[in-house]
């Protein structure tokens, strides 16, 4: 692996394990080999009975987002690099300290943490400088994973500056993925996605000024034609600029968003309480680009937000709701094209499924002749999966960490699309042998699978000119 | 905010072929709830109709119906209560007072007459509305021997007050006509 401790190395289902070894080199090969026993014994203690996942995922559901993440990488304790006493959660600010934050302010309480997030260890031996990541590997012997704790201290490191420096934070996140910890995903998202600006004096006011203007905006977009009835207006009216029309039209928006909302992530009892805040910011986000209108697919992109930001301890959630829509609106900035009836070849979800298909043509040519033989045209995968970054296709804890690298790019949707030639690469072998109902039936309940894995062969995909002839046999 | 339609008095197909084209491009379904029919519908087409804009119709039957509707008809929407009956049992004709007393004798808040085929809102001393939405058709009536342009009323129920828009389809176009008035509830 050309970068040490790249992705916490996590069990990886056999099926995987041919590609990669194919796409690393040597060294990296033995690395992976190691690393793979060590985690053995745990993925046999992890595989659960009804399916080949590798990882608690079905405990991990009924927990919803971050509670996840802390299965993701127990490795095995190195003295020379930790602590001796086990790790656990930094526990919260004890009470005898001024509370900087009321209940309400999220950010307050994760900038909090951040700064002066408690650690059952006061110190961690040999642990590295903040920013340089070369140091760890080199202090390490041979790449051990990388420990939850040391993680977590390089992030609070990263954010302790006073004015925190993005491309490194997008480094970390890309290198070791988010800690586990309840603060980090929420403060990385608003970080990454340029809702709070860099300059940490700058945060407050800027949420402040931001929710009062979502908020000003849900008061404004909705119309009651009867507080203020204008001369001539009646409820019959059809004219363009009738309060009534308007209202009606509104009515008709809401009951279509919502029959969508009802729709999204069902399972998930987390989410019940946040389906009116999901379909306040669709019906803002939609109001404020009449062009676009509502599509299908914007409540899922809107969703991981809101189930990230809202914390259990928090009871209100109007902070978490604006907070969401502002990021769910920087992410639509790219995603638009993506959603708007396309007419061209050029633009829009034409063009991304065109790379696509390129992509697939230049990486896995035996492949994509296949699909070709077979008449499976990239729309009947390629669209859901770039429409929705991937989220139906893998559960939520999965899902919060691909969206972790997604919004590590400034421009995401090349890395997303390498992201899609993995998955299908990951499975060629079993595409490569079924018929067209066959492949469909693969590629639209694609199975189950570590997401870390899956990142790694992407990048590979992506930083080397790697073109897969043929899978290797064990 | 509750939409109610008062409509009635069509006398299709004896004296009229139809709703005109207008009130039917007005009369969109997913906006009224209530629909209180004061009768004289005289066929089974206007009932259809009628059940196709709004699912909630109340139709009660005047002197000219030939299948069966009840005499009279009370609903309560929001806090007020509505009465709804054709008209013609009301004697003296025009009488203002009659009227009075039949909205004390059905007990109700609101009461909604036809037969007269001309459209007015008003209001009583003791707090009472009345309304009489018209001829939806513009059909000839031989009460007073006159031919008014066709017309409905629109209620706007917000919870104890009620505001009234009359649609009046006249020679030179469409004309609404706001009015507040409040029950004193």
């Amino acid at each position: 692996m050309a970068t040490a401790g790249a992705y916490t190395v996590v069990a990886s289902d056999a099926g995987g394990g041919h590609v990669a070894r194919r796409l690393g080199a040597a060294a990296g090969a033995r690395r992976w080999r190691r690393a793979h026993e060590q985690q053995a014994a745990v993925k046999a203690r992890w595989r659960c009975g009804c399916c080949a996942c590798a990882s608690d995922r079905h405990g991990l559901r009924a927990s919803g987002g971050a509670g996840g993440l802390e299965q993701r990488a127990p490795p095995p304790l190195r003295p020379s690099l930790l602590s001796p006493s086990p790790p656990a959660r930094p526990s919260p600010p004890p009470p005898s300290e001024p509370d900087h934050s009321s209940p309400s302010d999220t950010i307050s309480a994760q900038i909090h943490h951040a700064l002066t997030g408690q650690q059952p260890s006061a110190h961690l031996p040999l642990s590295p400088s903040a920013s340089s990541l070369s140091t760890l590997s080199a202090a390490s012997t041979s790449a051990p994973p990388i420990h939850a704790d040391s993680r977590e201290e390089l992030f609070r490191a990263c954010l302790r500056t006073p004015t925190v420096d993005v491309d490194e934070l997008r480094r970390l996140v890309w290198a070791h993925g988010i800690p586990p910890a309840p603060w980090a995903r929420p403060l990385a998202w608003h970080l990454l996605t340029a809702y709070l600006p860099p300059d940490r004096l700058d945060w407050q006011p800027t949420l402040a000024v931001k929710r009062a203007n979502y908020w000003s905006h849900v008061a404004n977009l909705s119309v009651d034609p009867t507080e203020r009835p204008v001369t001539g207006d009646h409820p019959l009216s059809d004219a363009h600029d009738s309060q009534w029309k308007q209202y009606f039209d509104d009515c008709q928006l809401r009951v279509c968003i919502r029959r969508d909302v009802e729709r999204t992530h069902p399972d998930l009892h987390s989410f019940a309480p946040l389906r009116d805040a999901l379909e306040r910011i669709l019906f803002v986000y939609v109001k404020l680009h009449p062009t676009l209108g509502y599509k299908q697919g914007m409540n899922e992109l809107a969703a991981p937000f809101l189930l990230t930001f809202a914390d259990t301890r928090v009871k209100d959630l109007s902070d978490v709701e604006a907070d969401a829509y502002f990021c769910f609106d920087s992410i639509m900035i790219e995603m638009v094209s993506c959603y708007e009836p396309c007419n061209s070849d050029v633009t829009g979800i034409a063009r991304q499924l065109r790379e696509l298909q390129a992509l697939l043509r230049i990486k896995d040519p035996a492949l994509e002749r296949h699909f070709e033989k077979l008449g499976i045209d990239t729309r009947f995968y390629g669209l859901r999966w770039i429409r929705l970054w991937l989220m139906h296709e893998f559960h939520v804890p999965d899902c919060l960490c691909l969206w972790d690298s997604f919004l590590t790019s400034e421009l995401r949707l090349p890395w997303i699309r390498y992201v899609c030639v993995a998955m299908v690469i990951r499975i060629r072998e079993r595409l490569l042998v079924e018929d067209f109902a066959g492949c469909m039936k693969l590629l639209l309940n694609y199975p189950p699978c570590d997401v870390s894995e899956l990142l790694r062969i992407a990048d590979r995909l992506r930083t080397s000119n790697v073109i897969i002839v043929r899978t290797a046999r064990r | 905010m509750v939409l109610v339609l008062a409509i009635g008095d069509f006398h299709v197909p004896h004296r009229s072929p139809g709703l005109p084209q207008r009130f039917k491009t007005l009369l969109a379904p997913g906006k009224i709830q209530y629909i209180f029919c004061t009768g004289n519908l005289s066929s089974s087409e206007i009932d259809e109709y009628l059940r196709s804009v709004s699912p909630d119709v109340h139709i009660v039957a005047g002197d000219l119906d030939s299948t069966y509707y009840p005499d009279k008809a009370i609903v309560n929407v929001g806090n007020l209560s509505f009465g709804i009956c054709h008209g013609h049992q009301i004697i003296p004709r025009d009488s203002k007072s009659a009227n009075e007393a039949l909205r004390r004798e059905m007990g109700v808040d609101v009461l909604i007459t036809g037969n007269s085929h001309a459209v007015e809102v008003w209001q009583s001393n003791d707090g009472g509305i009345f309304v009489s939405p018209g001829s939806a058709t513009g059909a000839y009536t031989t009460v007073n021997h006159t031919v008014s342009p066709p017309s409905f009323v629109l209620m706007d129920v917000q919870g104890s007050k009620v505001v009234t828009y009359n649609y009046i389809l006249e020679d030179t176009g469409l004309r609404v006509a706001r009015e507040n008035f409040d029950s004193f509830k």
